[in-house]
């Protein structure tokens, strides 16, 4: 038995605020152990908000989209896709431990948390479309 | 601390340090969620603190918040501790943990 969140809105950080909220609830309702949950959000969280930061600084004039789809089952199935510009994340260096808080890097975190939650993480491009997708185990990872 | 909410936070954690120059403790004791956006937060406070030759230390009691930092890579180089009254002691005794 599965069931499926799914939601698509404009790259706004006001508009991911009340989805990750619903995701949340929708976790919760479905029996998510509080660690997957977490992850799920991170996962959500992250690639939404690198697509509103970096996405939306195309030099045309597109509305750009995301969609988030969570399918939960025996794990936890994340689907994204936006219509930004072509970038896989999956390809961004892992950042090196700092060894001082002045060598801390701002920069490709987000990319480096979604790796540490899951299980798998791909990208592809259909059309003009990012698609990714994440697998987020149940009782882990 | 997500992308959203951050923007809320983010004036009133860089206010520590805007009156004087003195030690501040951050509590996330209440936090249940953080993302990037958040840690950008707290790496930047830290650079702040240090720069001004202050200390900050963050309250992250162990959990999954706290399981964010270590994933990051910043337990190591962040000045965290599991408690308040740890954080006082830790500012009292001088006992300066990774982070300057």
């Amino acid at each position: 038995m599965s069931a499926t969140f799914a939601r698509t809105i404009p790259a706004a950080l006001s508009r991911l605020g009340v989805v990750l909220d619903e995701l949340e609830a929708f976790l919760a309702a479905n029996g998510v152990d509080d660690r997957a949950a977490y992850a799920t959000q991170l996962v959500c969280e992250e690639l939404a908000a690198n697509t509103i930061r970096h996405g939306c600084d195309a030099a045309d004039a597109r509305e750009i989209d995301l969609s988030i789809r969570v399918d939960v089952g025996a794990s936890i199935q994340i689907h994204f896709e936006d219509n930004a510009p072509s970038f896989d994340p999956t390809r961004a260096p892992a950042p090196i431990t700092p060894a001082d808080i002045t060598d801390a890097r701002i920069g490709g975190l987000g990319i480096h948390l979604i790796r540490r939650s899951t299980a798998s993480f791909t990208w592809s491009r259909a059309g003009d479309r990012n698609c990714i997708d994440a697998v987020v185990p149940r009782g882990g990872p | 601390m997500d992308a959203a909410g951050v923007d809320k936070e983010e004036a009133r954690v860089y206010a520590l340090f805007a009156p004087t120059r003195t030690n501040a403790i951050l509590d996330l004791t209440a936090v249940t969620f953080l993302a990037s956006m958040g840690i950008r937060v707290l790496i930047t406070a830290a650079r702040t603190a240090k720069s001004r030759g202050v200390r900050l230390v963050i309250v992250s009691p162990p959990g999954l918040v706290r399981e964010a930092l270590t994933n990051a890579g910043l337990v190591g180089v962040l000045d965290v501790v599991d408690d308040v009254a740890s954080a006082t002691q830790s500012l009292q005794s001088g006992n300066h943990q990774p982070g300057g």
